[in-house]
């Protein structure tokens, strides 16, 4: 058992407490982890162990995270200590455990195991929108703000809240919840229809299943006796609801990792209670990871400073402890300046200056809000610095990638009209034909009501003219022998249709085929070619963000919360005043309410993403209004409070 | 994993059955029935080549005079559904093993608790497209929709399959094949012989020196040897002893390939070979190998928590029939599932009732009639139900969730009544006539011992009938197998088994049995008491009026031997009697005389039944004074029988 003896060797390379959490065998567990202390070490090799040690048994160990970015770097980082040794081990999302969940075992909630994701809110607005002009047209409910109707529908089903609940506490006037319940229930009703469920009803659609019949979830327990959390502050009362409804208090083998000092997703549900809650509900022990193995010991020390003025902490949470060795290299700088213009060009150009000196240094610049980061990325973006600001994209926003998807979609269900509508307006701006998405379906409902079919007879007549791809579109795809290999064919001909003109567009579809490739080859890792049905293939992409992943040499401008979880060697943290960090809502609620702790929280992790030099930049003004400094600068001791 | 209902279409003569499982289930039925079709597409199914190649051939699908083409047929589907019988019986391990395809499901007994299944469908079918059969195994939910693809790889199936083994053993079990070296069970055991590396070597040094023990010992054959190595002269060969003779294999697996099991039998005192055995001893060896197999090998074979099935045809083959009746006895203690076809009433002697399935033919598809525990309806949750249920303690069963109402015993009509009260204005209300006639159809326990002590243990061979008459005693048994030989419609070589029920419970437990079973029958009753008790045992099982008139034949007398002196046998009688006529004390024209000689002839009911036929037979007895009644009657069982 070789695995065994370097799984040995890893766990003795770690300190005391990173030894004892990653040792763990059985019982509940709360591991306290502040940033950079290690975590995802510890837990992946806690997992890794567990497996080398029961290499005879056959139970699985689940592992949830909060983004597929975190479970792909966990299944690397596994597969690397003990390769193919990974099978007995799911690990994913929230989401794409529900959606598994659902797929299984949905049929007791009325979910069908085939059902699509519908992760667009465009998609859903429609939705939205036709449910709520047929209620009108049948003069059930009175006209409304329909563009709020979605995030209010989303808001409650992110707290587990039904349509057929009692929805008083949660919407004050009488017409609008009652022409909302109607809203809602109507929405439900034509998800199922679509046979569709949106991110929500993942969550919400398995909090039910395991509640109104707990052998779904003792089926769970009995297949993973051991469940692992990470990011557990992130957890939304529905998302502790569901832990709790799946491990039903008899669970003893979870194991969470959590910061209550990291939670910024209060608005979202999230709570600094939650790890407290945790602590009180499974009766859990608690390891502490204080441990800073990333910031300058400057950055550690304004950190703790700061988070001591937040009174909702975990009881005994110990103080970071500044571990990284010191260099020469390490900062802490404060910039002042008349108006965030200025502010922002100033940013904008140490930067240039930084990447001029090719350091191979990683950069962010980090602020509050999105408005803060706009400017600084479109000045990076003119002085042809390579730079993204990070978002989550659920769908391909090139022609070319889009339309490959979309045939793809349409060759699983060969009769949506959706899909289809995709395919043509896509192929159409593509090759500049004029194709009619109604004749096809005309056509095909005449003869075998095969849209994709009709799509490929229509193109046959001289609009598509290369024989390589019509063949492969007829056998793979149409006669469906090989969808892979009907995408390296269409691929191939997307790649001979770029070198005519390099425009803005392409540099898109370069992009978003590298991230296609990255998606493809991850899947294909986790499963054999012949395996990876074309059903299945889809499923996974709808899980997955199509947001490619910038390489080390990109700048990176991120929220806050768009930062969390990733490092940097250097990070400019913009935008330090009263009414931005904390922001406006915040100081609205008072100086003492848990929305001013989530500022502070968010302004702590926003400077401990900082490997080397943390750069922090504040103005006189503001879109023509004076602002103070941040209040946090004053509590890290950065300013004094007569500077 | 216990398989717990298998239903086919199209694959055969089987165009749609449904067949439930038992841990061991008794397949009965004439040739050709669609027994071994059953067996078939089990253990097609179930195999492990599984996923890729097709298991059928273009033989296998179901054609019938409007389809003749198999690649026209809507194409085989087999659903397999495995189930627990109550919860917590599948270990955790074999739960794991199967991961997502074990779908846990509300137990019916409690709803709060959950029993797992795992469905299967396996389906096969012409594809225009492709210009072939191709074939689709499923894992499905309980709803019969296919689980994500996730769960549809091979992996997913050799796992599955890695749990249940089946294994076919044919009606004649070649001996040479089952006790090869290669051979499934035996080959098993001989690979996993184990013997220690110094000890190989230590016998394979001992091998070689009786070799040349035998060798020496005989001078032509160094002779012979000399000869040989003339070879090299020709070709060229390896250094050193180039050619050499091998009276024995010197290598232990060569060895182990020709081991063979040895009987002594009784009285004898020289060993045979297993193959110098009567045909019978062969089989059982191969039944006897087969349970070593399991009990020794099979989880090393296969998963640990693996079950097998054993599909068995004819093990009876060959078999003397105490024999047979221990050998049933021997197949239940085998510890896995067994399907087996039987044409033996002795193997059946001592299973349950319920375990049988009998396979009929009805035109070119297969039917399949069997035994019900309970049948089962939809109400509605009304709240006097659950106090009506409550308080018959037992015999009802009420489903919440699935709103499924089972009765385990016959209704009667107070049940019936408040049952149709409580859903008098529901979509459910038809549905309880007729769920009230379908219950009449179950045995109950005494009925199922009566049947076990009068029909099964003694008369089995009326399972393998195909067609039933009913008749009071023994006397109407005699006389009415002569009469159907002497019309040449012999009951016997028809099929048709005469039951005398007098003698073997009631009536009524027979013809539930026939209906169950899809026998047809016919009653021959006397005008007596019992005749109005017969009739609303028959009405109860679910005949109407109409249907019990043509089963039932009354006979317009007190019983068979006054009807046959009153039908112009008053000769033969008085010629049996003998002397004992002058007892008669009325005179001899008079109504009642034939009564009275009736009286005395039923002294001795058997007997003088005997002495009639003995005494037709030896004078000319003319068929056309056979009584229109009893002609008919026989004409219609075996007019029935051969219907068929």
């Amino acid at each position: 058992m070789q695995y065994k003896e370097a799984i040995k060797r890893n766990i003795e390379l770690l300190t005391d407490v990173q030894k004892e959490a990653a040792s763990w065998d059985e019982g509940p567990l709360l591991v306290l982890a502040g940033p950079g202390s290690g975590k995802t070490r510890v837990l992946t090799l806690r997992i890794a162990r567990l497996l080398v040690e029961s290499s005879d048994d056959n139970f699985r160990i689940l592992g949830l995270t909060f983004t597929n970015k975190a479970a792909d770097e966990m299944r690397t980082r596994i597969r690397e200590l003990i390769p193919g040794m990974d099978k007995r081990l799911y690990l994913g999302t929230f989401h794409s455990f529900c959606a598994e969940v659902l797929r299984n075992h949905g049929s007791h909630v009325g979910v069908k195991p085939d059902f699509t994701i519908y992760s667009e809110n465009e998609d859903l607005d429609e939705i939205v929108s036709e449910v709520y002009s047929y209620l009108l047209r049948q003069g059930k409910i009175n006209p409304l703000n329909v563009s709020k109707v979605l995030p209010i529908i989303q808001y409650l089903k992110s707290r587990l809240i039904l349509p057929e609940s009692d929805l008083s506490s949660y919407i004050s006037n009488i017409e609008d919840r009652q022409a909302i319940e109607m809203i809602y229930m109507n929405y439900e009703q034509k998800l199922k229809d679509l046979n569709a469920l949106d991110f929500n009803s993942l969550i919400m659609k398995s909090y039910e299943l395991f509640r109104k019949y707990p052998f779904v979830a003792k089926h769970y327990r009995t297949i993973y006796p051991y469940i692992c959390i990470d990011e557990f502050q992130d957890t939304n009362q529905g998302q502790y609801n569901l832990v709790r409804s799946l491990t039903l208090g008899k669970h003893n083998n979870l194991f969470i990792v959590a910061d209550d000092d990291q939670v910024i997703y209060q608005w979202n549900g999230a709570s600094a209670s939650r790890v407290e809650e945790f602590r009180k509900d499974f009766n859990a022990q608690v390891i502490q990871l204080p441990e800073n193995f990333r910031c300058p010991p400057e950055v550690v020390q304004l950190a703790n400073n700061l988070i001591l003025y937040n009174v909702n902490r975990s009881k005994d949470k110990k103080p970071l402890l500044a571990k990284k060795p010191i260099q020469d290299s390490f900062e802490v700088n404060l910039e002042y300046f008349p108006d965030y213009p200025t502010e922002a060009d100033w940013v904008a150009e140490i930067i240039q200056e930084t990447y001029a000196l090719n350091q191979n240094k990683t950069v962010a610049v980090i602020a509050r809000n999105r408005k803060l980061i706009q400017p600084i990325f479109e000045k990076l973006k003119a002085n042809e610095i390579p730079v993204v600001i990070g978002q989550r994209k659920n769908e391909f926003e090139s022609t070319q990638l889009s339309w490959v998807h979309f045939i793809l979609r349409l060759a699983h269900k060969r009769n949506d009209k959706k899909f289809l509508n995709k395919v043509v307006s896509n192929f159409s701006l593509l090759t500049e034909s004029t194709l009619n998405a109604e004749e096809i379906i005309a056509w095909s409902k005449a003869t075998d009501g095969d849209y994709l079919r009709g799509f490929l007879i229509a193109v046959q007549k001289g609009i598509l003219t290369d024989g390589h791809l019509l063949k492969s579109l007829e056998f793979d795809l149409v006669e469906g022998k090989d969808f892979f290999r009907f995408i390296e064919v269409c691929f191939g001909w997307l790649d001979e249709h770029m070198d005519i003109s390099q425009n803005k567009e392409d540099v898109l579809y370069y992009d978003e085929k590298r991230v296609w490739d990255d998606l493809q080859s991850s899947l294909l890792s986790r499963y054999d070619r012949e395996e990876l049905t074309l059903g299945m293939f889809l499923q996974e992409l709808d899980l997955l963000s199509k947001e490619a992943e910038p390489d080390g040499s990109t700048v990176q401008c991120l929220t806050i919360h768009a930062s969390k979880g990733k490092e940097f060697d250097f990070v400019y943290l913009v935008g330090m005043v009263e009414d931005e960090l904390p922001s406006f809502q915040s100081k609205k609620k008072g100086d003492h309410s848990i929305e001013m702790e989530e500022e502070r929280r968010n302004c702590f992790v926003a400077i401990t993403r900082a490997k080397e030099i943390l750069t922090m930049t504040y103005s006189e003004r503001y879109n023509g209004w004076v602002k103070q400094p941040s209040r946090f600068l004053y509590e890290m001791g950065v300013l004094q409070q007569n500077d | 994993m216990h398989l717990k209902m298998v239903t086919i279409r199209n694959f055969r003569g089987l165009r749609d059955v449904s067949v439930p499982l038992d841990k061991t289930t008794v397949l009965i039925g004439e040739n050709n029935s669609g027994k071994s079709s059953f067996l078939d597409a089990v253990r097609l199914c179930l195999a492990r080549g599984g996923k890729r190649s097709s298991p059928f051939d273009e033989y296998d699908y179901y054609t019938n005079e409007n389809i003749s083409n198999p690649k026209d047929t809507e194409g085989i589907q087999v659903q397999f559904l495995f189930q627990e019988e109550k919860p917590n019986e599948w270990s955790e391990t074999l739960i794991r093993n199967l991961g997502e395809l074990a779908q846990p499901v509300a137990w019916d007994m409690n709803p709060e608790e959950a029993i797992y299944t795992v469905r299967v469908s396996v389906t096969s079918k012409y594809e225009e497209a492709r210009n072939d059969f191709y074939l689709n195994i499923e894992f499905l939910n309980p709803e019969g929709e296919p689980l994500p693809p996730r769960n549809q790889t091979n992996t997913s199936w050799s796992n599955f399959i890695q749990e249940t083994p089946v294994f076919y053993l044919s009606a004649l079990r070649d001996i040479k094949e089952s006790f090869g070296a290669r051979s499934q069970f035996w080959g098993s055991f001989l690979r996993n012989i184990n013997i220690p590396q110094d000890k190989v070597v230590e016998i394979q040094d001992s091998l070689q020196s009786l070799n040349e023990d035998i060798f020496t010992n005989d001078e032509r054959l160094e002779g012979l040897k000399t000869t040989l190595e003339n070879i090299q002269e020709v070709i060229a060969l390896g250094a050193g002893d180039t050619v050499s003779i091998q009276a024995l294999p010197v290598r232990i697996w060569d060895l182990l390939s020709k081991s063979q099991i040895v009987l002594k039998g009784r009285g004898g005192n020289v060993s045979f070979p297993l193959q110098r055995h009567g045909q019978g001893t062969q089989s059982l060896a191969v039944l006897f190998l087969f349970q070593a197999y399991i009990d020794v090998l099979l989880k090393s074979a296969y998963s640990r928590t693996a079950n097998a099935i054993l599909a068995l045809e004819e093990p009876e083959a060959h078999l003397h029939p105490q024999a047979v009746r221990a050998l049933a006895d021997q197949v239940q203690r085998i510890d896995c599932q067994k399907i087996i076809t039987t044409h033996s009433p002795y193997f059946f002697q001592n299973l349950d009732l319920l375990n049988i399935r009998v396979f009929k033919k009805n035109g070119s598809e297969t039917r399949v009639h069997y035994l019900k525990e309970y049948v089962s309806t939809r109400v509605v949750a009304h709240h006097g139900l659950e106090r009506f249920v409550e308080s018959k303690k037992g015999k009802f069963h009420y489903n919440l969730s699935s709103s499924e109402l089972k009765a385990y015993a016959p209704l009667n009509e107070h049940e019936l009544n408040a049952l149709e009260g409580m859903n008098r204005n529901s979509e459910h209300f038809e549905n309880i006539s007729e769920f009230y006639l379908k219950s009449q159809q179950i045995l109950d326990k005494d009925e199922r011992t009566d049947l076990y002590t009068f029909a099964q243990r003694t008369r089995g061979e009326l399972f393998f009938a195909r067609g039933w008459l009913l008749v009071e005693g023994q006397t109407e048994y005699i006389v009415l197998s002569y009469f159907s030989e002497v019309i040449n419609k012999s009951l016997d070589t028809n099929g048709v088994t005469i039951i005398d029920f007098q003698n073997n419970g009631s009536p009524g437990a027979f013809v539930k049995l026939a209906k169950s079973l899809s026998f047809t029958w016919r009653l021959l009753s006397d005008s007596d008491d019992q005749l109005e008790g017969t009739l609303s045992q028959i009405k109860k099982t679910g005949y109407s009026e109409e249907e019990t008139n043509r089963l039932v034949k009354i006979l317009p007398w007190i019983d068979f031997e006054t009807y046959l002196a009153n039908e112009g046998f008053i000769n033969e009688y008085e010629a049996i009697l003998g002397d004992k006529v002058r007892e008669v004390t009325v005179p001899r024209h008079s109504a009642e005389y034939p009564i009275h000689i009736a009286n005395l002839i039923k002294k001795d009911k058997v007997g003088n039944a005997l002495k009639f036929v003995e005494y037709l037979k030896n004078h000319n007895f003319d068929s056309r004074r056979i009584p229109e009644l009893l002609r008919q009657l026989i004409n219609e069982c075996v007019g029935e029988a051969n219907a068929i």
